[in-house]
């Protein structure tokens, strides 16, 4: 199996850290960037398997990278993943329409469920 | 010799009038109405004799109450003219005691029209003016109680057709409203309240009126300047067996209201400052166990071990505080998504398969068919999942079975005593635990309750589970309710709209 690749979308660096370190080891290329804007050029150049976005970023939003992510020829069917924090209520309630995959909550997922949950979300 | 007159000798025939309570008399019309005769029954009211009265023209005068002989005075006066007349006073005893007597008076006039004398009657009437005036006094004081008050209140009377007609209102209504007694009283309520508020109350008054049952709700009252909140009690005033009147009763709570706002705001921010340190302490603590940073000895790992558990029960913790708070604020905006709810059920299972694996218990899912997909909060649903599913969880034994059901329902049918009112889910989570002690059923809904029997067991718990459970499930208006039985298992069943 051809070894997949992620862009993650976080600005806390020590945790973006964390989660690319644990999905480096287990094969897995790691993109990242810490804001939208990046976040949205590396995924239309790259063309990533999977994104994990969150939402709270400078810059540019994790909503806000959403939507415009949806509007891309490729990015329309681009699967991701957001990783945040639950009391962004106003972002989620949002991103909805964008018709992501999942929402995870940093704080009660596991790394290694994490990656079960990726792992899943890949082979569908 | 002319045949002597004959006399009818109706002393008999008045006895019975002699000796009952009313005292019968005749007075001269002039003279200061002095007493020319007095029946003996004026014993039995006032303690003197006839003769009192009789010996003494000025008996009857010097013995009425002083603040009351003008009034009396003036009276006879109107006796003079109008030939029949009636009155209360007050009238010293021999007793000391001032009684109340009422007198009714008939004049008689001479041959030439001119007043001669007076023939009444007299009976004490006392004990009803004491009653009157007890009533007159706690009217005063239920006047005051509803003016003091500052609860505003209303009285509405029914009418029937659905038409509430404002009795009165008390001075804290006016005070609140600004309005005047004159815009309101005997008005009808619609033609008072703002038309929306009016539409919200009138269902109420409704219900109230066909039911007898005391209603509470809260309302909300936004003008230009200001957003105020308040709790309404209706009272229904039942006279034989109907319900004739309505008391509202509102108390503005909106100081209270501000408070738990204030704190729930603080709740708020500190729990979410906490998720990122807090996922750090968890990701890098797992990173080490997974040998990330080279090999670990047997104590490592157990220490490791404690801080990842230690750190995820933090982050339940987080997680429900937040939930608690941003239920009580109203800030957890209802979604309607896609909404899978084998794969919601799936996912939670898959946060909680530490806790199953560790106590080795065996979770048996049952889906109906054709439940795929529908629209709802997935997160509202996962939510409530979580917290009943961990809880059938944390109260059994190892190795028990936890069951979960999920199967579609539909509008008109009746679950739980009650016909849904649209298509939901029904999930039921069924354990073999510990079960809940009869006494406590009533209060686990409560925030913060935690029974005793499971306290004793040391088994971990905020309390805040199932009140979070009752605040959503009255968020999305479903319903929740349970069977449980001590040491035999608990049954959570719960409806979710679809």
């Amino acid at each position: 199996m051809a070894r997949k690749k992620i862009l993650l979308v976080e600005d806390v660096v020590p945790l973006a850290e964390a989660v690319s370190d644990y999905f480096a080891k287990n094969n897995f290329d790691m993109l990242r960037a810490t804001n939208g804007k990046d976040g949205l050029k590396i995924a239309l150049k790259e063309k990533p398997d999977l994104i994990l976005l969150d939402i709270l970023l400078p810059e540019m939003g994790g909503d806000e990278m959403f939507k415009k992510l949806r509007q891309d020829g490729w990015g329309k069917d681009a699967k991701v993943i957001i990783l945040t924090n639950l009391s962004e209520s106003k972002g989620v309630a949002r991103i909805a329409e964008y018709n992501p995959l999942r929402y995870i909550v940093k704080t009660t997922v596991r790394l290694d469920d994490l990656m079960g949950l990726i792992k899943k979300a890949l082979a569908a | 010799m002319p045949k002597k007159k004959e006399t009818i000798d109706h002393t008999q025939d008045f006895e019975f009038l002699l000796s009952s309570y009313a005292v019968t008399y005749v007075t001269h019309a002039s003279d200061g109405f002095s007493s020319t005769y007095v029946s003996d029954n004026i014993k039995k009211i006032t303690g003197y004799t006839p003769k009192d009265f009789i010996n003494d023209p000025k008996f009857w005068r010097k013995h009425l109450h002083p603040d009351d002989v003008d009034r009396v005075y003036k009276g006879l006066d109107k006796l003079l003219k109008e030939d029949r007349y009636s009155h209360e006073y007050r009238f010293k005893c021999a007793d000391g005691k001032y009684h109340w007597l009422r007198d009714e008076l008939l004049l008689v006039r001479d041959k030439d029209g001119e007043p001669k004398e007076v023939i009444g009657y007299c009976v004490d009437v006392t004990k009803r003016k004491e009653l009157e005036e007890e009533l007159v006094e706690s009217q005063k004081r239920l006047s005051l109680i509803y003016n003091t008050a500052s609860d505003t209140m209303m009285l509405i009377k029914i009418v029937g057709d659905g038409t509430y007609v404002i009795e009165s209102v008390n001075k804290a209504f006016l005070e609140v409203t600004k309005w005047k007694e004159s815009d309101v009283a005997g008005k009808r309520v619609d033609e008072v309240l703002p038309q929306t508020t009016y539409e919200t109350f009138v269902p109420k008054y409704q219900k109230v009126e066909k039911t007898c049952k005391p209603l509470r709700w809260e309302h909300e009252s936004v003008t230009l300047s200001e957003k105020r909140y308040f709790t309404v009690d209706l009272l229904p005033v039942i006279e034989q067996g109907k319900c004739t009147y309505l008391l509202a009763v509102s108390r503005d709570i909106t100081k209270q209201k501000e408070m738990e706002q204030a704190k729930n705001e603080f709740v708020s921010i500190t729990s979410h400052e906490l998720h990122t340190p807090l996922s750090m302490v968890n990701w890098y603590a797992e990173l080490l166990l997974e040998h990330d940073a080279g090999p670990l000895t047997p104590k490592q790992t157990e220490y490791l071990e404690k801080i990842t558990t230690a750190g995820r029960r933090m982050a339940e913790l987080v997680e429900m505080f937040l939930n608690v708070a941003q239920l009580e604020m109203g800030t957890m905006p209802l979604r309607n998504e896609k909404l899978n709810i084998v794969n919601v059920t799936q996912d939670v299972l898959y946060e909680l398969d530490q806790d199953i694996r560790r106590k080795e218990i065996n979770v048996v899912c049952d889906y109906d068919e054709a439940i795929e997909n529908s629209y709802g909060d997935k997160r509202m649903l996962r939510v409530l999942l979580l917290n009943i599913i961990s809880n059938a969880i944390r109260y059994s034994q190892d190795k028990d079975v936890v069951t979960v059901h999920v199967k579609p329902v539909n509008k008109g049918e009746k679950y739980n005593r009650k016909t849904l009112k649209r298509d939901m889910f029904l999930i039921t989570v069924k354990d073999e635990g510990y079960g809940i002690p009869k006494d406590v059923q009533k209060k686990i809904f409560d925030r913060e309750f935690r029974a005793e029997n499971v306290k004793k067991r040391m088994i971990e718990g905020t309390g805040l589970g199932l009140y979070i459970v009752k605040k959503i499930i009255q968020f999305v208006e479903g319903d929740v309710w349970f069977e449980s039985k001590e040491k035999k298992g608990t049954t959570f069943h719960f409806t979710f709209p679809r």
